[in-house]
C-alpha cells in the first residue's frame, strides 16, 4: 500500500522556511545590529540617524526579492521567445488539456500554455499569482507517444497544484537579491568606514588632511578583518541559500510525479515515460541538477516510503544553522555593544530574544514536520503506541542530530568571528568556545530531549487530525509555536526571570503543560474527510472514513 | 545561381518532405523556417547556454523527436552541394554516383546531428528523390 504524500507536511517548508530566514531575515538583523554598532560606538547620540539609514537600506532587501519575483513571468517570456500555443498547432493534445481542465475542481485556476520553438526544450512551469504558464516544447507537442505528452503535461500542472511555482520563485529570487547585497553590503561598511575614520564626515575635506594623518586613522587590520567577515559571512549563506534552493527543487519533483500518478490513476505511464527519455549522469553532475535521477524517481513511484523516513540531515542542518546564527549574530553583537553602552541593552536583548525565539520555532516546525511523516506512518501500520521502541529510537536520534548541527554551528561561528571581533572580543569567544563543551551542552540536551518527547505526544494526537496538508500545517504551527514558548518557559534562567520565584515558575509549567493538552482534547476541529468531505470524528485508532469507508491516510483510494 | 535562391529551395523542399514525413510538424514549419532563414548557419548549432529548466520535466533532450530541425539544415547542405557540383560539371542532371554521394552526406550529416539512423535514411532517400525531380 502506497502512503498519501499530500496529508503530511513534506520538508519542503522547512528548507523553504530556512531559506527565507538566511536570505531575508538574517541580513537584514545583521544590518540592523551592524547599524546601531557603528552608530553608538562612533556617532553616540546620532545612533537614530544610522538607524534609520540601516533600516531603509536593508529594508531593500525584502523589496528587491519581491520585484524580481513579481517581473519573473515577464522576464522568462521575453528570454525564452515562448508563443501561445492554440489549437491549429496540435489539435489532439490541446483537446486533451482543455478536457483535464473540465475535470478539476472549479477553485482552479487553469494555467495559459506557451510553447516553444526550441524542438528540444523540456517542458517547465512558470508565474506569479493566479497567472500561471506551462511551456512546453515543439518536440513533445509533435511526439506521436501521447502517454508521454499527458505525464509530462500532468507532472508540470502538478507543480502548479502544489504551489510549487511560488515557491521556487521566491527561493530564486532570494538568491538574486543575495547577489546584489553582497556588493553593497559590503560598499556601505568599506565607505562608512573611510569617511568614519578619517574624520571627513566631520570636517569634510577643507580640513586637508595628509595622507600621513589618515592612514594611521585607518586601522587597515581591523578594517580588513571586519570586511572580511561580512564578506566570508555571506559568502557561506550565499552558499546555504543556493543548495537550500536546489534541495527545494529537488523534493518537488517527486511531488509533482505523485499528482501526475494520482490524476493518472497509474504510476505505470510515468515510469515508461522517464524509462523512455532517460539520462545517464555521474554522481558529481547529479549533485548539481534541479532533478533527482530517472531511476530514483522511479524508485519513488513505486514504492514512496522513502519520503515518510524522517531525514536526520534536515534536522542537523537545522540544528547547524540555528547554532551558527544565535551564537554570533545576538550573543556576540550584544555583548560588542554592552561594552559600549549599557543604556540600549533592554532593546537589543529583545531583538536578540526575538530571533532566538524565531530560529527555535523554525526548528521545532522542522523536527515537528519530520515526525509528522512518522507518525503518518504509525498511523497506517497501526502502531499507536506513544512511546514504541522506534518512537523512541527516533527521538534520540533526532536529539543527537540536533545537538551535534548546533554545537558544530556554534563553534563554526564563533571561530569565523574571532577575526571581527579580535581585539575587543577575544577573550569571551575563548570562554565561549571553551562553554561549548562543557556540561552545560548534556544538560540543554536532555531539556531538548523532553520537548521533544513533548512534542511528539502533541504531535501524534493532532497529526490524527490532519488529513489534509492545510489542517496539517495549521495544527503543527500550533505545536511548534508552544513547544517554542514551552522550551524558553522550562529553561530555569528565562523561566525564573520572567515568573520571579522558583515555586511560581515550576507552577506555570505544569499549568501551561495541562492547559495544553486539555485544548488539545476538547478542541473539535470539524475534520471531513477529503473523498466525501462529511464530518469525521477523530479517535486514535481510526484508519478509514466512517461514512465512505476510505482510507484517510492512503492512496488505496486509486485502484493502482 | 544566387545564394537566396539555394535557401528558397531548401524551404520549399523541406516543406515537402516534412508533408512526407511528419506531418505533424507542419503547422510549426513556419517558425522554424523563419529561425532557419535569419541564419542558416547558426541553425542547427546547440546553445553552449542552455540551461536545466528548474520546475521542468528534466529528462533528456526531446530535439530528437522533431524532424523539421534536422531537415532544414541536411536539406540545405545537399542543395548548396547539389548547385555547386551542376554549376562545376555544367549539367542540367546529375548522374547516379553524384545522387548517391549526396545521400550518403545527407544520412551522415543528419545523423551526426542526432536523428536516429532510421530516420536519417528516410531522410536522405526523400531528399534524394526530390532533387531527382527538380
Amino acid at each position: 500500500m502506497r502512503l498519501n504524500p499530500f496529508v503530511y507536511l513534506s520538508e519542503t517548508d522547512t528548507l523553504f522556511y530556512s531559506l527565507i530566514l538566511v536570505g531575508v531575515v538574517v541580513p537584514a538583523f545583521w544590518a540592523l545590529l551592524f547599524g546601531f554598532t557603528t552608530g553608538v560606538v562612533y556617532f553616540g547620540s546620532s545612533a537614530l540617524l544610522l538607524l534609520v539609514l540601516s533600516v531603509v537600506v536593508f529594508a531593500s532587501i525584502p523589496l528587491l526579492i519581491y520585484r524580481h519575483y513579481k517581473r519573473s513571468s515577464e522576464r522568462i517570456l521575453k528570454d525564452s521567445g515562448l508563443m501561445p500555443f492554440k489549437e491549429s498547432l496540435a489539435p489532439e493534445y490541446f483537446g486533451y488539456i482543455q478536457g483535464f481542465y473540465a475535470s478539476l475542481p472549479h477553485t482552479f485556476t487553469a494555467p495559459t500554455l506557451m510553447y516553444s520553438d526550441d524542438a528540444g526544450a523540456s517542458p517547465f512551469s512558470f508565474g506569479t499569482g493566479k497567472k500561471m504558464y506551462i511551456a512546453i516544447g515543439t518536440g513533445l507537442l509533435v511526439t506521436d507517444d501521447s502517454e508521454a505528452f499527458k505525464t509530462v503535461f500532468l507532472h508540470e500542472l502538478g507543480h502548479i497544484e502544489n504551489k510549487d511555482v511560488e515557491k521556487t520563485s521566491v527561493a530564486i529570487s532570494t538568491i538574486s537579491s543575495l547577489k546584489v547585497f553582497l556588493p553593497a553590503v559590503l560598499l556601505i561598511f568599506i565607505l562608512s568606514d573611510i569617511y568614519i575614520k578619517t574624520g571627513v564626515l566631520y570636517y569634510g575635506n577643507l580640513s586637508g588632511h595628509s595622507m600621513s594623518f589618515l592612514f594611521p586613522k585607518m586601522q587597515f587590520g581591523l578594517f580588513f578583518s571586519w570586511v572580511g567577515a561580512v564578506g566570508l559571512s555571506f559568502v557561506i549563506l550565499g552558499s546555504i541559500v543556493y543548495m537550500l534552493r536546489n534541495q527545494i527543487v529537488r523534493v518537488r519533483e517527486f511531488y509533482a510525479d505523485a499528482r501526475a500518478v494520482e490524476w493518472q490513476r497509474s504510476s505505470s505511464p510515468l515510469e515508461k515515460t522517464l524509462i523512455k527519455f532517460k539520462t545517464l549522469d555521474s554522481k558529481f553532475e547529479s549533485l548539481r541538477r534541479f532533478h533527482p535521477s530517472c531511476e530514483e524517481r522511479i524508485k519513488v513511484t513505486l514504492d514512496n516510503s522513502k519520503l515518510f523516513s524522517i531525514n536526520l540531515w534536515i534536522i542537523l542542518s537545522v540544528g547547524l544553522l540555528y547554532g551558527f546564527l544565535l551564537s554570533e549574530v545576538p550573543s556576540l553583537s550584544i555583548i560588542y555593544i554592552y561594552g559600549n553602552l549599557n543604556s540600549s541593552m533592554p532593546l537589543f536583548v529583545a531583538l536578540s530574544t526575538a530571533m532566538a525565539f524565531v530560529l527555535f520555532a523554525l526548528s521545532m516546525f522542522a523536527i515537528s514536520s519530520e515526525f509528522h511523516k512518522l507518525i503518518l506512518k504509525e498511523q497506517i501500520s497501526a502502531k499507536t503506541g506513544f512511546f514504541s521502541k522506534t518512537v523512541l529510537l527516533d527521538i534520540v536520534k533526532v536529539t543527537i542530530a540536533f545537538c551535534v548541527g548546533f554545537n558544530l554551528g556554534f563553534v563554526i561561528s564563533d571561530l569565523g568571528a574571532v577575526p571581527a571581533y579580535s581585539t575587543q572580543l577575544s577573550s569571551w569567544v575563548t570562554n565561549e568556545f571553551e562553554s561549548t563543551f562543557s556540561l552545560t551542552t548534556l544538560v540543554q540536551a536532555i531539556h531538548f530531549a523532553i520537548i521533544l518527547v513533548v512534542l511528539w505526544v502533541f504531535g501524534s494526537m493532532l497529526a490524527r487530525r490532519s488529513f489534509s496538508r492545510k489542517a496539517a500545517r495549521i495544527n503543527f504551527l500550533a505545536v511548534t509555536l508552544f513547544a517554542s514558548v514551552f522550551y524558553n518557559i522550562t529553561n530555569p534562567t528565562i523561566g525564573r526571570m520572567i515568573f520571579g520565584t522558583t515555586n511560581l515558575w515550576l507552577a506555570s509549567v505544569v499549568f501551561i503543560a495541562i492547559a495544553a493538552f486539555v485544548a488539545v482534547k476538547l478542541s473539535d476541529r470539524g475534520l471531513r474527510c477529503p473523498y466525501c468531505h462529511d464530518l469525521v470524528h477523530s479517535s486514535l485508532n481510526l484508519q478509514e472514513c466512517p461514512n465512505c469507508e476510505k482510507p484517510l491516510y492512503s492512496w488505496a483510494v486509486y485502484d493502482f | 545561381m544566387s545564394q537566396e535562391s539555394a535557401e528558397e529551395l531548401t524551404t520549399r523542399l523541406s516543406c515537402e518532405i516534412v508533408k512526407d514525413l511528419a506531418p505533424r510538424e507542419l503547422p510549426f514549419f513556419d517558425n522554424y523556417k523563419q529561425k532557419f532563414l535569419k541564419n542558416p548557419q547558426a541553425f542547427s548549432e546547440k546553445d553552449p547556454k542552455k540551461k536545466e529548466k528548474i520546475l521542468g520535466f528534466g529528462v533528456g533532450d526531446l530535439a530528437t523527436q522533431v524532424l523539421t530541425s534536422f531537415v532544414l539544415p541536411t536539406v540545405y547542405d545537399a542543395i548548396c552541394k547539389y548547385l555547386a557540383k551542376r554549376k562545376e560539371k555544367k549539367v542540367e542532371k546529375l548522374d547516379q554516383d553524384q545522387l548517391t554521394q549526396i545521400r550518403k552526406d545527407a544520412y551522415d550529416n543528419a545523423v551526426a546531428m542526432g536523428l536516429e539512423k532510421g530516420k536519417a535514411g528516410l531522410l536522405a532517400d526523400a531528399l534524394v528523390g526530390k532533387i531527382m525531380n527538380l
